[in-house]
């Protein structure tokens, strides 16, 4: 099996997770596309360097996420709030897509940094010493941040909670 | 924390309906990219990359209107009174739209997204109650083929109950059909005057009002607020749109789409859980790298499937293993490798035999575990299990024990492709461990993070549930298959070239019935034994069974009392 063929195969396993992250940070199909495309380009052209292939899928979520925070001008959309539609236009529940929402208003009211370690640990399921290396810092610091980060959206959800029902 | 984890939850269920990227597309991807890496680094090569480019750009200008051109008049004819509907868009000036209420309308596309809360540049005396919403174009208005459709927030949805999560389904479901309309493909056909749309996909939609305020600021964001055709409005409209307004809708104070249902929505999901016999279980798709992180050794030229091998020879230790020749036909045959005791699948596995990729034949079988000392979870019913395409689907019964078996196994599948475009497919059981969970790839692990919790319970209490038949019944560890009402079972000599003696107690007189399969799940040898109560021994006559992996299962009528494996040589 040559590099191309290699690269291919792990990409396609690993198509569904780098696609509903780009979704996560540009929040428009087109640009997430451009996003993808990217990542794909830069990691098949540095593919020699990756150690081991169970690493990948944090291989091609790094890229992403650097090219989307070096070039964040360039997506314009990014501030939009999530809609899961942009993700799935079928089969989402009613009631589910309302929190989704909700949950992303606010996510975003969280500091960048703080936003992208929760959703990768939360809704990507990566370990704290992963995003550390995505983030280029230690792990216990992301274990800090994630822990006040969801403290902070607790409080968050709560109380919009309470106003909303109040 | 629960409620958030609740959130969480939700939010990780989403999947993803359409794939952003064609990967099968890859070298054009590529080759795209280089490009334009190469026109950023000012390479030398950009310059005879800048002409291609410029050319390209030319062409692609020449085309657009060639092509533009023709395709509205397309358009035009395409649309067909019976089956298609249209909505004549208002394009109101910014003190026009003072008129309806708005004012303080944000200039640009920035600013609006800087006004969290829409009700700022409503004004709170607004008899109006525009229900939602905007799309905003990237390219020019008149190449509208990229459209970058979004539905913000209503803006006033005064309608209805207090409850929030009431209010806003109610308001979701309003909007629903146009997100439709967004998502579908329809949207290219939004003219400068008409909004047409499919007559059937579409049911709220022809009650609104479509009103855009687009021309002020150039074209690069349209806004579309959408109001009831009440007369109130119809009163503010600027004169010119009067007559469009009265040729098409029908004065209405309030919004006419069928009541969202929320809560015979949601016992309607309910009873469709209720009645569900079919459970969906999906498949952990690895490569064959990343399969051998799991101990499944795959050697090539004959392929040979060795699970939980480390590779290394020796003597002490002899396992059957898979084995396919270059046709991809089983050849099973004994071999010897050591055997790592981390990761042993727990049971069984399906394996599918395919002609060809494009019509492929299944051929599912679910098997013992072979390896594992404490004998296994037992899964016989084949006819009940179904393989979908992609997925793996499970049919059982709820309720039996067949379906607390499924939720405690990981099915792995792998492939092998063969010479002749054949292959096989396999799917490995594992029961679901920390160990596991640790060796599968990054992109699987968040799918059991929560559910290991629960069969992490469930297994400690089957332990000490272990520990305690010890102590009564030193047979009871061999697991699931031990029935109460046999005890004391041996199964000897194991590995076996004749004959296989069984001894038993038994509480009373009974037939029991003795089975033999081969892995594949094939019967071998069936027989019924009178047993009297008490202590019994019967033989089996194997001399003339092909040497390899087989169980041994004793029934009472059709009820499994006890399941063993045993090597025959």
């Amino acid at each position: 099996m040559n590099k191309k063929e290699k690269f291919i195969e792990l990409y396609k396993l690993n198509s569904e997770p780098l696609e509903r992250y780009a979704l996560n940070l540009t929040r428009n199909r087109i640009d997430a596309e451009e996003l993808c495309a990217e990542t794909i380009y830069i990691a098949y052209t540095t593919f020699d360097k990756l150690n081991s292939e169970i690493a990948f899928l944090s291989y091609l979520f790094t890229i992403a996420r650097r090219l989307f925070f070096k070039n964040k001008r360039k997506f314009k959309n990014h501030t939009n709030v999530f809609s899961p539609d942009l993700i799935s236009v079928s089969e989402v529940h009613i009631e589910n897509k309302v929190d989704i929402i909700f949950l992303y208003e606010q996510l975003d009211k969280l500091e960048e940094q703080t936003k992208d370690a929760i959703i990768l640990a939360e809704i990507f399921g990566f370990k704290h010493f992963e995003i550390a290396e995505m983030h280029g810092t230690n792990a216990n610091n992301i274990k800090v941040k994630i822990h006040r980060g969801k403290e902070k959206l607790k409080e968050l959800l709560e109380t919009k909670e309470v106003k909303s029902n109040g | 924390m629960d409620k958030l984890n609740n959130y969480f939850d939700k939010a990780k269920e989403l999947k993803l309906d359409k794939e952003l990227i064609d990967i099968q597309n890859f070298d054009s991807i590529i080759k795209k990219k280089s490009i334009k890496q190469n026109l950023i680094k000012g390479t030398v090569v950009m310059s005879i990359f800048k002409g291609a480019v410029v050319m390209s750009i030319l062409t692609l200008i020449i085309l657009g209107i060639t092509l533009l051109l023709p395709n509205e008049k397309e358009n035009q004819k395409d649309f067909n009174p019976e089956t298609m509907r249209r909505l004549p868009i208002f394009h109101l000036t910014i003190e026009e739209l003072a008129e309806l209420g708005i004012h303080n309308f944000p200039k640009t596309y920035e600013e609006y997204e800087k006004t969290n809360n829409n009700e700022t540049f409503i004004s709170p005396d607004s008899i109006f109650s525009p229900l939602y919403m905007y799309f905003s174009f990237k390219e020019s208005r008149f190449l509208r083929n990229s459209i970058n459709g979004n539905i913000r927030s209503s803006f006033g949805n005064e309608n209805h109950s207090d409850d929030i999560i009431q209010r806003r389904s109610y308001v979701n479901s309003k909007i629903q059909n146009i997100q439709n309309l967004l998502n579908n493909e329809e949207i290219t056909f939004i003219k400068n005057k008409y909004f047409l749309y499919e007559k059937t996909n579409f049911k709220g939609i022809e009650n609104l009002v479509p009103i855009s305020i687009t021309d002020d600021y150039g074209y690069i964001t349209e806004f579309y607020i959408w109001f009831i055709p009440s007369q109130k409005l119809y009163d503010k409209l600027p004169k010119r749109y009067k007559k469009t307004f009265s040729e098409f809708y029908t004065i209405s104070d309030e919004l006419i789409v069928d009541e969202f249902d929320f809560k015979k929505f949601i016992s309607n999901e309910k009873e469709k859980n209720k009645n569900k016999a079919n459970e969906l279980v999906e498949t952990i798709d690895l490569t064959l790298s990343e399969v051998e992180e799991l101990g499944i050794k795959i050697e090539n030229k004959n392929v040979k499937i060795i699970f939980g091998a480390t590779g290394e020879k020796s003597n002490d230790v002899k396992y059957q293993l898979y084995s396919f020749n270059s046709e991809g036909e089983n050849n099973s045959q004994k071999i010897d490798y050591e055997v790592n005791d981390d990761l042993i699948p727990e049971m069984l596995y399906i394996y599918r035999y395919d002609k060809f990729e494009d019509d492929i034949q299944y051929n599912g079988s679910i098997m013992f575990n072979v390896l594992n000392k404490h004998n296994l979870l037992q899964l016989n019913t084949f006819e009940n299990v179904d393989i979908e395409k992609s997925k793996l689907k499970v049919n059982y019964i709820k309720n039996k024990d067949i379906a607390s078996i499924i939720n405690q196994v990981v099915p792995i599948k792998f492939k092998i492709t063969y010479n002749n475009n054949k292959f096989n497919e396999f799917v490995v059981w594992f029961r679901l461990s920390d160990k596991l969970i640790n060796k599968l790839p990054e992109r699987y692990r968040i799918r059991f993070i929560k559910e290991f919790v629960l069969i992490e319970q469930v297994l400690n209490e089957e332990k000490e549930l272990k520990d305690l038949c010890v102590e009564l019944n030193q047979e009871s560890l061999l697991g699931l298959c031990v029935a109460e009402s046999i005890k004391n079972v041996k199964v000897y000599p194991n590995p076996t070239n004749k004959i296989v003696n069984i001894t038993l107690d038994i509480e009373e007189d009974k037939e029991l019935k003795l089975l033999i399969y081969d892995t594949a799940g094939r019967e071998i040898k069936s027989e019924l034994k009178k047993f009297v109560k008490g202590e019994n021994k019967v033989e089996i006559e194997v001399s003339h069974i092909k040497s390899g992996i087989y169980i041994i299962n004793i029934l009472d009528h059709k009820e499994l009392l006890f399941a063993r494996n045993i090597i025959i040589e």
